[in-house]
């Protein structure tokens, strides 16, 4: 197996990917796959550390997170569309710079 | 030390609260009557402690009363201790309090008038309800033994302080209103931080555990925060630009009590810093002379370019207290003896100058000392008591501000033959009192004597019960000025 | 209980009850508030009376009780009764009583005649509480009572109605009532408050309070005092400048003419008989103390000294000062003012001369008191005259009197009587005092001092000339009133002008006084030999072995040759003085009015003395007015820049803070993500410097 150091590394870039994603982009529908990104991320850290948790050892804690986390995901993409979807019916743009009523 | 009543000095201190209680249920249905409600308790109050002063007197010794408050953590006791420097100083605040809730009585009736109307008899009960609070901090502050009791009992005035400003202030009432409650709240909390640290390091908030820290580095620390606490609570100079404004705007009689407040750091230096922590405070003396004269000078000046009479009394308020932190300052006996009697007579001249100055704004309708004059005629009795007051702040016997600052003065040039620097100050400073008496009989010469402008034919005297109470403090003055004894007899025995 | 111990604390008790009793008998019957007042002076004067016998046997007495407590000691309240005490208390209750039966009828149209009695009646028990007190708490609350009583009786017409309005005539300055008595109080405050100082120093070394204990214990607590160079001299300097504004000498002299805007009565008995003795009373009071520091203590102290040099020093000049002023003085009552703080000077300086040389105390001191009483004699009579010609004139200005000698006997020989008695013209009683003082000046050898005492006897010969003459030796016999066309005046003339004498009740009064400065005049010498001899006595008692006068005299010449050389002289200066004033005022073809030149060095300095020799002015520019101008800018410059910075810059300083910490919710994705990353940056270095990756 590779050192754990190399599996963290590419965690932490894919969200920093997920991070510059949502920092840059301004489609709604973008930046929901930012947040994906994010919590892909946060996942295979949990993966990570539950393998390499002790030598020989595999602690499916880190699996159950993981798990649990996927399906939530979804469940807040499926939300998060619904909301797009019914934003872009009222205000004809999914440009996250234009729609700013509630800001103060 | 025995009396026959128990429990008589909490009696004193929560027989106001009761009131306060009473006034605010009963204050719809009397109206301008609460007044006497207050006063009532008022003089009950007055009546238990001039008892305990009168046993102290004959039999020596001190009164101490402890009830426990708390266990968790620190053994907190709320205590109440009556001796030769808490008893005269609460006796006095008590019967200005007293005198100031019989002025009232006609002043707020005309000060809810002007400001409300007729049909709001709920603000009878509110101005009461809380005006009652003052006493029972102030007194409960004067006898009590340990710092956090202390500090609660002086913060009690801090809401009360605040919303009567709010509701009956002069103008700009809701802004300084606020900026008094800032300042209230800053100064206290300070003297705060200094007595928990103390107290924490002493392992008890007792007053007189604070001798532990006293000359340590610490202490020294604690001592400093304590006095800065208290210098901005009495408005010396740096910290006073609150109190011209916040003075002035108070309705009358509480601007009296305010003062009462105000130099009531007197007695909290004298108990906390003098009795206790000698060593370190010792070490302030010179600082804190020289603050003292620099605010003498500063008062009396900023007073006397003043045009607004209830602004000009309470600038001068600045000055007075200065005479108290100078007589503190020279740390020796006859110093802090001046000192807390030269507090004394001072507010009951205040109460009287105040409640003239409030006279004149009711009865006359203006505030301007060029709008007046030749007043003497139309009012004989304000106008003899505002030079009874001008005489009692400028120390011309037979009333009580000249023993006072005789033996006040006793005590600085005690000190000032100690060092050059301390003479030059010493004599600086008597120079100042000189300036006392320009800046109390100016103002009365041009308000009471000279012509009359035609504004001011139709003023008329006061009603009783605006000048019965002033004539009661300014007998009380030439009794204490006659024979000083009364309060000597007390001070001698703790310094 | 014998007379004598209870009779000095009724002699000012009394006068305090009647005060009361005036105040509270006001609404009930007038003529019953009068005899309440005038019995109660009248009790007060025959208890100083039965203090008498005291002084006859040359005993001393000091009754103490326990007053109150201070630190470490105990204040107590006493009177004491000596030479010194008795003969002031008994001058200061005689003359009030005489005067008070004066008021009754000079005083008789006022309508707040109650308050008028309540400050005198309090005036006179003040003020023998200061003459009786046996320590300096005491004496001060007397000295303070007696300062405010003057406020009250100088400031008594309050309202300042234009006919009491002194100074003038336009188009010079009027002076108000009521500012006049904040004047008087606050210049005599300035002094109060130095010698407040003094006493503290004092009791600081000493630890007591009591002028017999000080004497006593001097030797104890001098050695202290003294070891510390400058404090000796600070106290005698803190010490005289009390008195000396009580006394109106200069530097602190310029309350007294204001003080003429009181009524007569009030003029005759407080800045002229009585007050302004106060200081005189209290530097013979202090003077063995510092009478024995300079000459009597083994090491003796010269720095003592410098109580005696200031007071001769400063008497003697106010008596030039006086003396010039008076000569242009357009009122009549200025004249009398100067004039009192001229004699005045007289008095200090005499005290000053008893410690100036060894030998000379009791010479100094029986001349300085012999002096007193006869001032205070025939200054009331020349006050209470002048009272009642200012009624009868209409005008106070002496230009506008011209009244008949004719109809106004009784008073031109009263007033004259006593301005001679002034002057010092034998056989009147003013002559022996003015004597003793020249005399005493010669013996101890203050050779300046006598030079300007003797120029003073040439100015008051020739002012009291020129005040005769203008008020009623011009004009015809007759005599016709001037009617002047000011608005004060006229209001004074139609009231009371009517050119004649005055009522019996007034006469009465200053016609005693005038008898008796004969009688004193009379019998001069034994009065001064009595007056010696008391002082002796007195000062023996306290340890102060005089010194055998062994000056040699002047000249060769001592004793009754001195006394008839110094007698011609005064007698040719008084000549000197009188004989220009007589052809200038007195004879009837004179005509005083075109004296006087338009420009030129006489006008100078007729303006110089007419400005009071710019003291006045100078008071105003240097004190007055930059107070007044620092109080206007106290407020403007430096409370309101404080409280925009404090009450205004703080709460903004918030403001401007809370507004900037707002400015980061932008409530942007992009900005929010950028603090993550930035945050997480950060967190990684964190880590990475703390060694944990």
């Amino acid at each position: 197996m590779l050192d754990l150091a190399y599996y963290l590394i590419f965690s932490f870039a894919l969200y920093i990917v997920g991070i510059y994603c949502l920092a840059t982009k301004r489609n709604l529908i973008r930046l929901l796959l930012g947040v994906e990104m994010l919590v892909n991320a946060a996942n295979i850290n949990f993966i990570t550390f539950a393998a390499y948790a002790a030598p020989g050892f595999v602690d499916s804690l880190g699996h159950s997170f993981a798990a649990i986390s996927i399906g939530l995901a979804g469940a807040l993409s499926a939300v998060a569309l619904a909301v797009v979807v019914l934003l872009y019916r009222r205000y004809g743009t999914l440009d996250s710079d234009e729609l700013k009523q509630l800001r103060g | 030390m025995d009396t026959a009543i128990p429990s008589i000095l909490l009696q004193a201190v929560i027989v106001p609260l009761i009131g306060a209680l009473l006034c605010a249920f009963l204050g719809k249905y009397l109206k301008r009557n609460t007044g006497w409600i207050a006063a009532a308790a008022t003089i009950y109050s007055t009546a238990l402690l001039a008892y305990v002063a009168v046993q102290l007197w004959t039999q020596g010794g001190q009164l101490v009363e402890t009830y426990t408050w708390g266990t968790i953590v620190f053994q907190l006791d709320f205590g109440f201790l009556a001796d030769g420097l808490s008893i005269p100083v609460a006796l006095a605040m008590s019967i200005i309090c007293t005198a100031m809730t019989v002025y009232s009585i006609n002043y707020m009736d005309h000060r809810i008038e002007h400001l409300y109307g007729k049909d709001k008899p709920g603000t009878y009960a509110l101005y009461y309800a809380l005006f009652l609070l003052f006493p029972v901090g102030l007194i409960g502050g004067a006898l009590s033994t340990n710092t956090i009791e202390l500090f609660l009992f002086l913060e009690s005035g801090l809401f009360p302080f605040y919303i009567l400003m709010d509701v009956f202030g002069y103008k700009d009432r809701h802004r300084i209103a606020m900026m008094s409650f800032v300042w209230t709240q800053i100064g206290a909390a300070v003297l705060l931080i200094g007595a928990v640290i103390a107290g924490v390091k002493a392992g008890s908030f007792a007053i007189t555990s604070l001798s532990v820290l006293s000359g340590t580095d610490l202490g020294l620390l604690a001592c400093g925060l304590i006095l800065v606490g208290i210098l901005m609570k009495m408005g010396t100079f740096g910290f006073h630009v609150w109190l011209p404004l916040v003075h002035a705007e108070h309705p009358t009689s509480i601007a009296a009590v305010l003062a009462t407040i105000v130099g009531f750091g007197t007695y909290m230096i004298a108990r906390l810093l003098f009795q206790n922590m000698f060593a370190s405070f010792q070490l302030f003396s010179l600082p804190l002379m020289i603050l003292a004269v620099v605010t003498m000078f500063y008062g009396a000046y900023l007073t006397m370019g003043q045009d607004d009479v209830k602004r000009l009394f309470a600038c001068s308020t600045i000055g007075q207290t200065a005479y108290s932190i100078l007589g503190l300052a020279s740390m020796n006996a006859m110093g802090v003896e001046g000192g807390v009697f030269y507090f004394i007579s001072h507010i009951l001249g205040k109460a009287i100058l105040f409640s003239v100055a409030g006279i004149l704004v009711t009865q006359t309708g203006t505030r301007s000392i060029k709008e007046m004059g030749g007043l003497a005629g139309k009012m004989p009795l304000t106008a003899t008591l505002c030079l009874l007051g001008a005489m009692i702040l400028s120390a011309i016997p037979p009333l009580s501000g000249f023993q006072a600052e005789w033996i006040l003065f006793t005590g600085v040039f005690m000190q000032g033959l100690t060092g050059t620097a301390y003479m030059i100050l010493a004599i600086l400073a008597l120079f100042a009192t000189f300036l006392t008496a320009v800046y109390t009989f100016w103002p009365a010469i041009r308000i009471f004597f000279g012509p009359t402008p035609a504004g001011m034919e139709k003023t008329k005297e006061a009603p009783l019960t605006m000048t019965a109470p002033l004539v009661a403090l300014a007998v009380i003055s030439v009794l204490i000025g006659l024979f000083p004894d009364i309060i000597m007899h007390f001070l001698t025995s703790v310094f | 209980m014998q007379i004598i111990d209870v009779a000095p604390w009724l002699c000012w008790i009394l006068p305090a009850i009647g005060a009361l009793a005036a105040l509270a008998l006001n609404k009930v019957n007038r003529k019953a508030m009068n005899i309440t007042v005038l019995s109660t002076t009248l009790l007060s004067c025959i208890m100083t009376l039965l203090m008498v016998p005291s002084l006859l046997n040359n005993s001393s007495i000091d009754h103490a009780l326990f007053w109150f407590q201070i630190a470490g000691a105990q204040v107590n309240a006493g009177l004491l009764i000596d030479a010194l005490s008795i003969i002031v208390a008994n001058v200061v209750s005689f003359l009030s009583l005489l005067i008070m039966i004066y008021s009754t009828k000079y005083m008789a149209e006022d309508p707040s005649i109650a308050r008028f009695w309540f400050f005198m009646s309090l005036f006179l028990s003040s003020m023998l509480l200061l003459v009786l007190a046996d320590n300096f708490i005491l004496m001060f609350i007397g000295w303070k009572l007696v300062s405010l009583c003057s406020f009250g009786l100088i400031g008594y017409y309050y309202r300042d109605e234009k006919e009491h309005w002194i100074g003038g005539p336009a188009p010079f300055p009027f002076q108000k009532p009521s500012r006049n008595g904040l004047k008087a109080l606050l210049m005599t405050s300035f002094g109060d408050t130095a010698l407040l100082a003094g006493i503290i120093i004092l009791y600081l070394y000493s630890h007591t309070f009591n002028f017999m204990e000080l004497i006593q214990t001097a030797g104890t607590w001098l050695p202290a005092m003294a070891a510390t160079p400058g404090i000796l001299a600070l106290t005698c300097v803190l010490l005289l400048l009390g008195p000396l504004a009580k006394s109106a000498q200069f530097p602190f002299h310029e309350w007294l003419p204001e003080a003429m805007s009181g009524p007569t009565p009030v003029s005759a008995l407080i800045h002229a008989a009585t007050m302004v003795k106060a200081g005189v009373y209290l530097i013979a009071r202090m003077l063995p103390i510092f009478f024995f520091a300079a000459w009597v203590a083994a090491p003796a102290y010269p720095e003592a000294l410098t109580f005696f040099i200031m007071a001769g020093a400063i008497g003697a000049f106010t008596a030039f000062l006086g003396g010039t002023q008076a000569m242009v003085a357009k009122e009549l009552k200025k004249v009398l003012a100067y004039s009192t703080m001229s004699a005045i000077g007289y008095m200090v300086l005499a005290l000053g001369i008893s410690g100036l040389s060894a030998g000379s105390l009791v010479a100094g001191t029986s001349s300085s008191i012999f002096f007193l009483i006869n001032h205070g004699i025939f200054k009331v009579v020349l006050f209470l005259c002048a009272g009642v010609v200012i009624h009868s004139a209409g005008s106070i200005y002496l230009d506008h009197m011209n009244l008949s000698t004719k109809r106004m006997r009784f008073t031109l020989v009263s007033m004259w009587i006593g301005g001679l008695a002034l002057m010092g013209v034998f056989p009147l009683s003013g002559f022996w005092s003015k004597d003793n003082v020249l005399i005493a000046c010669l013996e101890s050898g203050q050779y300046a001092i006598f030079a300007v005492a003797m120029i003073s006897v040439v100015l008051t010969a020739f002012y009291v000339c020129r005040m005769m003459g203008l008020a009623f030796h011009t004009g015809t016999p007759d005599g016709n009133i001037h009617r002047d066309e000011e608005f004060r005046d006229r209001k004074l003339a139609e009231d009371h002008a009517h050119g004649e004498e005055g009522h019996w009740i007034e006469i009465l009064p200053y016609g005693l006084l005038a008898a008796l400065t004969v009688v004193i005049g009379l019998v001069g010498p034994l009065v001064s030999e009595f007056l010696s001899s008391a002082f002796s006595t007195y000062y023996a008692n306290m340890g102060l072995e005089v010194a055998a006068e062994t000056h040699t005299g002047f000249l060769g010449l001592s004793g009754l040759g001195l006394e008839v050389l110094v007698a011609a002289v005064s007698i040719v200066m008084i000549l000197i003085g009188a004989v220009p004033a007589y052809f200038l005022y007195i004879k009837p073809t004179s005509n005083p009015s075109n004296l006087l030149p338009q420009t030129g060095i006489r006008r100078t300095l007729y303006n110089f003395l007419w400005n009071r020799w710019y003291i006045n002015a100078f008071y105003n520019k240097v004190f007055v007015e930059p107070s007044i101008w620092v109080s206007k800018r106290v407020q403007r410059y430096i409370e309101d820049p404080l409280n925009q910075a404090i009450n205004g810059g703080i709460p903004e300083g918030f403001k401007w803070l809370s507004r900037g910490l707002s400015r980061i919710q932008t409530g942007k994705l992009r900005i929010n993500m950028l603090y993550l990353l930035v945050t997480i940056v950060i967190a990684l270095i964190v880590l990475w410097l703390g060694g944990f990756i």
